[in-house]
């Protein structure tokens, strides 16, 4: 039986110009897994809204077409009859628990369905131990991390016993870790046969977990079909803002097309068909990435240790030095103490024993505002600073604090604008631009006070993919201009393709220091602190090199060199 | 208001942003165990002329989640009233006397966006300052004032900027209660006005005719009689004060 | 963050059926305010030390004792002065100090101490769901009560955003410590307008939230908690009444009371 079928949907938001849907058709049969790609404002979260009726009844505007789910027409359905057939889960898993502990909040659905107390219980154990949260029902859901606060919103909804299951970009928030976990619990649930539609901008998970994809750019239904049949059309999907997954690019770029699982299966394939890595290249490759000479020693660490407050030791002993004109990328787990140490370089933190050193001088004499005017801070969240009300504002509150007036005020605004690409929006209000507007702007009002060091905590977190290479393209060119840039970041391919180094972190310490080759090439290493190399690196490593890049793995294997069958 | 979810996400999000920024200021106390200095009380104003009915129930709330850190006690339940009301009067005394947005731009608006901070502030205070001076707490005269002080210089101050910088974007994402709530109609035009007269009598009159009790220059010659007079005079305000809280009462149901 | 002062034990205190908790909060709030004798309020204070012991959560005591001093010193020290009385001590600078004055301070500093003492024990051994809960099974609607949870469970998300954004201002060279009061009392709009937005943001997503899960489906709720009483709960009423019963009584015969 179809569990979905949508026919000509449209929508337009109340006062709107434009509609937010267009002539939407498409259909799902029960214990499918169909995903829904596109870039940000495409309407995939707008889609989904209108299966469970939040619109129109939560958000109004003139809905048509026809909605079915298992055979029966929705539009008479109130958001809550339908609650209990559909389960929808959210990005933001923050505003999405509501209770103190656990156990309440796998009550909390069921309750308001009037089930009874053993039902719940059996109910709430069974959903925890589908998301791998068993006994925990005593713990405090503010106590636990993004993913496990993602898997418990799941299970809350599974609760419900829901026959469809909604994701809407349940991973974009979630590190390395926990995404993984997450993308393996729906592969559970898929097996158990629940039929689930998901939301992501990443096609890469989709291998071995989608069955359809449904492609949409600006309302309309770009392009829908098998797995099998959309993954393995790089730029196609490129087109519509959705980072192609990086294997299914590969073998398309040889020529191949075919489905291939993992690793395991790719390589097995490449090598069957006598892929030849060149070393000669390789060496070439290598040779030109020496050219970077980075200038003297700006930042520097020794022997610092922090503990918080109340105790918790967050740093153990860091010895660290960043040259001028570095890009460096700082990775480990949440709560390796990436933050913590990124916060030393501008002062934001005091270190408990060692120093930080500015060019020489102990960063205590400087203070705090003397360091941070030096080395800017853009946190992860842009909305943790924006405030103004309007861009122009935004951008000169730096500058101004550090006691600069017009015109030089001026000129350093719109140079920052024009660095990030935000000229023309001076008298917008900063709240009503794009997750990614934001982004850039919160760069841009640090950019302006001219730090000679830029610090970005995961400044591609929660940006779609044509907005991630925008943000990284535009921090290669300041550091190409002359800024030190130091990235804190989950994304593999962001350090893979933009840093020249990377510090490996793991509970307070440095676990390895070097050129990104040379830490990529660390196994180990990479795996204590729970990162995951790029696809095409991991492959590469198979052959025994380190290509960086597609284009890099390509360089160094001559695929003239395959077999054709 | 209680059958409109987003409201009930409002009245949480005025009570938790109330509390978390009344917490901190905890370690400033003006009167220990009783009061402290509270930048905070910017927020059910502003919220108020926002959120409407969510910023009363929010205001509330949020004191009653700082009462948890310092202060809890039978003074909570008036900590309670006063703060609902704080949160109230705002938006109900601005729907009564204009029709334009609460943001200040012209004298005009200026001066009745003070009217309103005053109003709800002598309200808060005589509410609070009645409430535990009947507790036997404190004298009526000095929490009273105090809770009026604070409560006006720092919404004067703030809530201003406040609302410029937040009331165009809560109408423009359509979170505005006039928004949510549909229905509301104001009172009629004369009720509305017997209301404001009622209520700024009840708050003014009410702030003087306490802090009269209060430092013994009128004797309530009533209580004398009835042999309730005590030391803290906790039943001259308690009884003495109210025909103001009365009026106050009255006068909010009519507006 | 963790902000509250709940301990997580397992006492016969925490084990409280949640409206035995409530009405013996609102109990022991009113026994303290019928007396005002120092020494007819100092059992009380005995039995509280007791219940505190019970509970284990004299170690919050910890946390809050630089509170209680500074809250009895002056409550004392206002009242030593300003109270009256014959029997004159002495006279600082036009002020009278009387026994009465004395015994009376000490009194109403002992009785708010006690106050805080009895929410602190409340609060250390009843989870923010036991007082909802109890609040409901006294006739709180269950959307109020919900409500209210909501907003406790959202403080401490608020205020770790509201140091991430301190930080953040001050990384732009905002210093808030620099300027009057009234420009410092300005500096804080660079925190409250972030903090508020990212709440509005937020606001939606909760309400869109809430609907999913069906939180308006009409039935009758049920509960997941299954609260039962048991003799304790009688013990803890019974001490709670009769501390009131105790104290009405000595003031009916004229005693506890100061002058």
């Amino acid at each position: 039986m179809e569990a979905v079928t949508v026919e000509d949907l449209s929508f337009t938001y109340r006062g709107a110009a434009s509609r937010a849907l267009e002539g939407i058709d498409f259909s799902q049969a029960e214990g499918e897994v169909l995903a829904v790609l596109g870039r940000a404002g495409a309407g995939k979260t707008t889609l989904v809204r209108c299966l469970n009726r939040i619109i129109p009844a939560f958000y109004p505007g003139e809905l048509e077409g026809q909605i079915c789910l298992f055979g029966r027409p929705v539009d008479h359905e109130g958001v809550s009859q339908l609650a209990g057939q559909v389960g929808m889960v959210f990005q933001d898993f923050e505003a999405q628990l509501f209770s103190t502990d656990v156990r309440q909040e796998m009550a909390f659905g069921l309750e308001s369905q009037g089930l009874s107390y053993r039902e719940m219980e059996s109910r709430a154990g069974r959903a925890l131990d589908q998301v791998g949260l068993g006994g925990e029902l005593r713990r405090d859901p503010s106590t636990l991390s993004g993913g496990e606060k993602q898997r418990l919103a799941i299970a809350s909804i599974l609760a419900l016993e829901p026959r469809l299951l909604i994701l809407d970009e349940p991973t974009t928030d979630l590190d390395p870790l926990g995404k993984e976990r997450l993308l393996q619990v729906i592969r559970g649930l898929r097996d158990q046969g629940l039929t689930v539609i998901l939301i992501t901008h990443e096609s890469a998970d989709l291998t071995g977990l989608a069955d359809r994809l449904v492609i949409l750019s600006e309302g309309r239904i770009a392009q829908q079909g098998h797995v099998e049949e959309l993954l393995p059309q790089p730029a196609s999907l490129e087109t519509h803002g959705v980072r192609p997954a990086p294997l299914s690019h590969l073998l398309s770029c040889l020529g191949l097309s075919f489905r291939a699982d993992g690793l395991q299966q790719v390589h097995g394939i490449l090598e069957k068909r006598g892929l030849r890595f060149d070393p000669c290249r390789y060496q070439e490759l290598l040779e030109k990435g020496k050219g970077g000479a980075y200038g003297s020693v700006i930042l520097q660490v020794e022997g610092l240790e922090f503990s918080y407050p109340d105790g918790r030791k967050a740093l153990g002993g860091i010895d660290l030095e960043v040259r001028e004109g570095e890009f460096l990328a700082i990775l480990g787990h949440n709560g390796s103490g990436k933050t913590t140490l990124a916060k030393h370089f501008n002062g934001l933190l005091c270190p408990c024993h060692g120093r930080v050193l500015w060019r020489g001088r102990d960063a205590r004499s400087l203070g705090l505002a003397g360091l941070a005017q030096q080395v800017g801070y853009v946190f992860q969240n842009p909305d943790h600073q924006l405030f103004a009300a309007t861009v122009e504002e935004e951008v000169a509150f730096g500058p101004r604090n550090f006691g600069l007036r017009p015109p030089e005020l001026q000129h350093r605004v719109y140079e920052a604008l024009e660095i990030m690409g935000l000229r023309g929006y001076e008298g917008r209000d900063p709240f009503r631009l794009t997750k990614g507007e934001r982004q850039r702007l919160a760069v841009a009002s640090v950019l302006s006070s001219h730090p000679q060091v830029l610090i970005l905590d995961e400044p591609t977190t929660g940006l779609d993919y044509g907005e991630q290479r925008r943000m990284m393209d535009q921090l290669k060119w300041l550091n190409e201009s002359g800024h030190t840039v130091i990235i804190i970041t989950h994304s593999p391919w962001v350090i893979a393709e933009y840093a020249h180094r990377a510090v490996v972190m793991s509970q307070g310490r440095v676990l390895a220091d070097g050129s990104l080759r040379e830490v990529f090439d660390r196994e180990g290493v990479l795996r204590e602190a729970g990162f995951q190399l790029p696809a095409v690196t991991a492959l590469g490593r198979r052959w025994g090199f380190v290509p960086l890049s597609l284009e890099e793995f390509l360089y160094c294997c001559s695929p003239k060199s395959l077999v054709d069958f | 208001m209680w059958g409109n979810t987003r409201m009930v996400v409002l009245t949480a999000i005025c009570a938790s942003l109330y509390a978390a920024i009344l917490i901190p200021f905890k370690v400033i106390p003006l009167i220990p165990g009783v009061t402290e200095f509270r930048p905070a009380n910017a927020v059910p104003i502003v919220c108020s002329l926002m959120f409407g009915p969510a910023a009363a129930w929010g205001s509330g709330f949020g004191n009653f989640i700082g009462d948890f850190f310092g202060g809890m006690g039978p003074g909570s339940l008036f900590g309670f009233l006063g703060n609902f009301f704080y949160g109230l009067i705002p938006y109900k005394l601005w729907g009564a006397l204009s029709s334009r947005e609460p943001v200040p731009r012209g004298p005009l608006s200026w001066l009745l966006l003070a009217y309103v901070i005053l109003l709800s502030s002598t309200v808060c205070g005589v509410t609070i300052g009645w409430g535990l001076n009947l507790l036997g707490f404190l004298p009526f005269s000095v929490l009273a004032s105090i809770i009026v002080t604070n409560n006006s210089v720092v919404a004067l101050v703030l809530s201003p900027l406040l609302l410029r910088a937040l009331y165009p974007r809560v109408k423009g994402s359509g979170l505005h209660y006039t928004d949510l709530l549909e229905g509301r109609a104001l009172s009629a035009g004369r009720a509305r006005l017997w209301g404001v007269l009622l209520l700024s009598l009840g708050a003014f009159g009410g702030l003087a005719w306490g802090e009269l009790i209060s430092l013994g220059t009128v004797k309530l010659r009533l209580i004398q009689e009835l042999g309730m007079t005590t030391a803290t005079g906790a039943f001259d305000v308690g009884l003495g004060m109210l025909p103001a809280i009365a009026l106050i009462v009255l006068g909010l149901a009519l507006l | 963050m963790a902000i509250y002062l709940y301990l997580d034990r397992e006492s016969p205190i925490h084990r409280l059926h949640p409206v035995t908790k409530v009405s013996s909060l609102v109990l022991l709030f009113i026994a303290p305010m019928l007396v005002i004798h120092p020494v007819v309020l100092f059992p009380f204070l005995l039995f509280l030390l007791g219940v505190g012991v019970t509970s284990g959560c004299l170690t919050n005591l910890r946390r809050v004792w630089p509170f209680m001093v500074t809250l009895f010193t002056f409550t004392f020290l206002i009242w030593c002065f300003f109270y009256g009385g014959q029997r004159e001590v002495f006279r600082l600078a036009g002020l009278r100090i009387t026994q009465e004055s004395m015994l009376f301070g000490l009194g109403m500093a002992l009785r708010l101490v006690l106050l805080f003492f009895v929410g602190l024990v409340f609060l250390s051994t009843t989870r923010i769901e036991e007082l909802t809960a109890g609040l409901q099974r006294l006739g709180l609607p269950y959307i109020v009560g919900f409500t209210l949870s909501l907003a406790f469970r959202l403080v401490p998300v608020f205020m770790d955003s509201a140091l991430v954004i301190v930080q953040a201002q001050r990384s732009r060279g905002l210093d808030f410590g620099r300027g009057g009061p009234l420009q410092r009392l300005r500096k804080y709009l660079t925190v409250i307008i972030p903090v508020f937005m990212t709440a509005l943001r937020k606001a939606d997503g909760m309400a869109v939230a809430l609907e999913a899960r069906g939180f308006r489906a009409g039935q009758e709720r049920t509960s997941c908690f299954r609260y039962s009483f048991s003799r304790l709960d009688g013990l803890a009423l019974v001490a709670a009444v009769s501390f009131n019963v105790l104290y009405l009584m000595l003031r009916h015969w004229g005693m506890g009371l100061v002058g």
